[in-house]
């Protein structure tokens, strides 16, 4: 967008440049960084970072020292396998043992890459790895374990997803592949973060135990990122809605695109948005387990995003013809909201799910199934912070004021005290002023005993002869003039 | 969802109210549903139709091994080949103690109740309260000798005991005290609560060792329903264009409805653990642990999944063939038609007549109103096995299916 086309937008959403604004105001980081002690290998470090993926390094940036390189680095690794299996340059015999070998270049001093074709975005970080090997070989050893073995099992998933292709088909048929696939490419990273988490103990060790929760993470970003990207994949050659979807809506995945069928595949998208929002509860369920401020807000920003994005989606259009996105003030009040806490956050995911279901049409096939997976985000959050309990209900068939009738009777008397204090407030204000204002007068020459005077004999106007004596000046001055 | 089907064994099952809704269900489920295997008790079906395409009944619920009798005030209608049936008022008990003379049953399953619209103070009290009295007395074999005394008995109460039919419930588990006197507007629910807690008092009463638990649906519906299906389709087929975009409210409420089927399977799970409970006693074990009790207990059945209420008349009325866009709804916010509501039922009162706006009407389409089946889940091992969606394909297509058939004949 322009300036112009900005200016307007504002405009007419003030509520969004609020939010701008209040962010870049007020927004303090949880953890400042010291940039000062960097090493030069650091620096280099958090240079990819800024260069790979902006919105995920501000988010890496803010968090606990403890975790800041640990996570950046897993970042850069992840994003150094990518590179090499993005890279349709790379011939399959060169490809595979890279991706099923990275683990281990993670150990070898000095180890880069130069193979990527130079249209690669993330050629450098690959040329320049001997920054990311120093300081992985820095980490702590529990630390450096957990990437190691999420590098490992990444980098063989990738390979066989490069082989699969080669080979044979690797389109995504089922929905089972689909999760298969956001699995290895998202899933993981979930897994690894929340060990380093829990390693870290800015998590509840039981995240571990439900490993359903990390990877609903993973994946609901992931299967976001697919919805919003569609058009864009398409014309990449790359397709990732799995056929057992989008087959129950058109023959052909290429008929998506075409306007004659625009109602079959917006169906087709809300289907996918609806597979995505599947995973909404745990997501809600995994933040509820952090227990560190800036984990939080690495978490959470990301899925109140996501489900910002998915709602900016769903029924849309758009999408089957360009790269949607929401707006920067959209975004400003996200990561507001999403750097409180976990109520403050849940907010936000029911107003996301209520605006789904306001635009969810009952000529949708899924339309029960859809309004059903908003039920189950409320009921869930309900089931984290209820909003009634048994006891109060029992007060009330005793005949008893609920506790919360009376904390609210509280805040209704208080409330009221301070509505009486601004009163009181503002007539002191009103008589300083009338003192002031009546205090220049005098001071410069009004004379309030005569207008006193004639007050208390009931002239509230200007006497007649002021009056006619005006008249007659005035006369004169006109006449002098002619 | 069960991957593999259970089989239970119920032994001899006196299905109270059998010929009604719920009742037809739960005997149809008992008898491994008749209804899909036998072409003479099969129910019309939109059978061809992909919009109404559904996966059979018999391949999800489990099992059953059971005698199955029914009671009735009348059972001419709703008869499933493979029970037996028997005319019966439950507020005589001598009728009551010959009936069970001849049936014996191990377990009763008491759905019998009048319409909760349309019904008079009198006859709800008189069927619901004493008529549930002497059923579960008569059960226990404290009114006379019939030849044995029940294990079990489940009785059908419903979700709304604890729910005032003016507040809101949101995500309410058994906790919830019972809403009777002033505070309780629907004299219909407060006869259910008396029932269920009368029932759940003779649990191991005194001289009797019959074990007693209640079931309190929400919002049932499916095929045959003469309720909440019934009343929306005919509020579809009737209304205009104008009046189907019509909605009460900004439809955020989220709200229970629960599949016949579903509730039917609930209350075979409970007489499943009584009777396992009862051998239990029988064979001089403990008691099952505080937390694992149905006995004497209530339990909320639902299809755990609420949803905006008004995107059930939604979905009912697209089934049908009217859908309305979003766009296109014109939501009337609540503020303004409680009054409008009011002078209905006035100006209408005044003519002997009800309006179809009411107040409370307009409260309940208003309402958020759902339940947590947390306990059901614990205890029984309930879980919906039909979902929403597929229930209310369900229940539409056995609708029109009717209607079809019924507008044949009249040709």
């Amino acid at each position: 967008m322009g300036l112009a086309t900005n200016a307007i937008y504002y405009t007419f959403h003030p509520s969004q440049l609020r939010a701008i604004i209040q962010w870049k105001v007020w927004h303090n980081p949880v953890h400042e960084r010291n940039e000062k002690d960097d090493t030069e290998t650091q620096k280099a470090c958090f240079h990819f970072l800024d260069r790979t993926s902006r919105s995920f390094s501000a988010v890496i940036k803010e968090l606990h020292p403890e975790l800041l390189l640990p996570v950046c680095l897993f970042y850069l690794v992840l994003r150094g396998l990518d590179t090499i299996e993005d890279d349709t340059s790379i011939p399959l015999e060169t490809k595979e043992p890279l991706l099923r070998n990275f683990k281990d270049f993670l150990e070898q001093d000095g180890w880069n890459f130069t193979g990527n074709r130079p249209e690669e975005k993330d050629r450098e970080l690959l040329v320049q790895f001997h920054n990311v090997v120093a300081e992985f070989k820095n980490t702590k050893p529990a630390y450096r374990e957990i990437i190691k073995d999420i590098t490992d099992k990444m980098g063989n998933g990738m390979a066989d997803y490069c082989r699969k292709a080669a080979l044979e088909d690797a389109s995504v048929k089922t929905i089972e592949e689909y999760d298969l696939y956001c699995h290895y490419v998202a899933g993981l990273v979930g897994e690894g973060l929340t060990r380093l988490f829990v390693e870290a103990e800015f998590g509840n060790p039981a995240l571990l135990k439900r490993p359903r929760l990390h990877k609903s993470m993973g994946l609901f970003l992931q299967k976001t990122n697919i919805i919003r990207d569609i058009k864009e994949d398409e014309d990449d050659g790359r397709r990732f809605w799995p056929k057992e979807i989008w087959s129950k809506h058109v023959d052909n995945f290429e008929d998506l695109f075409k306007l004659e069928n625009r109602e079959a595949a917006l169906n087709c998208s809300s289907e996918m948005v609806l597979n995505a929002l599947e995973h909404m509860d745990e997501c809600i369920f995994y933040l509820a387990g952090l227990r560190e401020q800036s984990v939080f807000n690495f978490c959470c920003i990301p899925q109140t995003m996501a489900i910002a994005t998915l709602e900016l989606c769903f029924r849309n259009p758009a999408i089957f013809e360009r790269n949607v996105k929401i707006t920067k003030g959209e975004a400003c009040q996200l990561m507001f909201e999403s750097t409180q806490n976990l109520r403050v956050a849940c907010d936000t995911f029911r107003t996301y799910a209520r605006r789904i279901h306001k635009k969810n049409s009952p000529k949708d096939p899924n339309f029960l199934k859809i309004s059903i997976v908003c039920g189950k985000i409320e009921k869930f959050i309900e089931v984290i912070f209820p909003s009634q309990n048994a006891a109060d209900a029992q007060r009330r068939v005793e005949g008893q004021n609920p506790a919360k009738d009376e904390a609210r009777a509280k805040e209704d008397a208080e409330s009221r005290k301070e509505i009486m204090f601004m009163m009181a407030l503002m007539v002191v204000i009103m008589v300083v002023i009338v003192a002031v204002m009546l205090g220049v007068a005098w001071a410069m020459g009004a004379r309030f005993d005569l207008a006193w005077k004639e007050l208390r004999n009931g002239n509230l106007r200007p006497p007649k002869q002021f009056a006619e004596r005006d008249a007659a000046m005035a006369g004169q001055v006109l006449h002098q003039e002619l | 969802m069960s991957e593999k089907r259970t089989s239970m064994e119920l032994g001899t099952v006196l299905v109270v109210g059998g010929c009604g809704f719920l009742g037809w269900h739960i005997v149809d489920q008992l008898l491994n549903f008749p209804s899909e295997h036998d072409p003479s008790a099969a129910i019309p079906t939109m059978e061809g139709n992909e919009k109404f395409a559904v996966p059979r009944l018999s391949d999800r619920y489990p099992t059953y091994k059971a005698k199955v009798a029914v009671v009735d005030l009348r059972t001419s209608q709703n008869r499933l080949p493979g029970a037996s049936y028997h005319d019966g008022d439950i507020t005589s008990t001598e009728q009551m103690l010959e009936i069970f003379r001849t049936v014996k049953p191990d377990v009763v399953i008491h759905t019998a109740s009048p319409s909760p619209i349309g019904a008079t103070k009198e006859l709800l009290h008189k069927v619901n309260v004493e008529g549930t009295r002497t059923l579960v007395e008569v059960a226990a074999g404290e009114r006379g000798d019939w030849g044995g005394k029940c294990k079990a008995f489940v009785y059908t109460s419903s979700s709304s005991v604890v729910h005032d039919t003016q507040s809101d419930l949101i995500h309410v588990n058994e906790d919830w005290p019972y809403m009777r006197g002033p505070l309780q507007q629907e004299y219909y629910s407060e006869t259910k609560a008396n029932a269920e807690e009368l029932v759940l008092k003779h649990n191991k009463a005194e001289a009797s060792t019959m074990l007693t638990t209640a079931i309190r649906p929400a919002g049932i519906f499916g095929e045959k329903d003469t309720t909440i299906t019934q009343n929306m389709l005919d509020h579809v087929s009737k209304a205009s264009p104008f009046v189907l975009r019509m909605q009460l409210g900004d439809n955020e409420n989220l709200f229970d409805f629960t599949y016949v089927g579903n509730i039917a399977y609930s209350h075979m799970l409970a007489a499943y653990y009584l009777l396992s409970t009862y051998t239990r006693l029988e064979s001089g074990r403990g008691l099952p642990l505080d937390h694992e009790r149905v006995d004497g207990e209530a339990f909320n059945i639902t299809n755990d999944s609420p949803i905006y209420f008004w995107d059930m008349t939604s979905a009912i009325s697209a089934l049908a063939g009217k859908p309305v866009e979003p766009a296109q709804v014109i939501s009337l916010p609540e503020w303004l038609l409680q009054p409008i509501g009011g002078i209905a039922e006035t100006v209408l009162g005044l003519f002997g007549k009800t309006p179809r706006l009411t107040r409370r009407a307009v409260r309940y389409s208003c309402m958020t109103r759902y339940y947590s089946i947390e306990k059901a889940r614990a205890r029984l091992g309930y879980l919906p096995i039909v979902p929403l969606d597929e229930g209310v394909q369900r229940a539409v297509g056995n609708y029109i299916a009717r209607n079809q058939l019924g507008e044949k004949k009249a040709q």
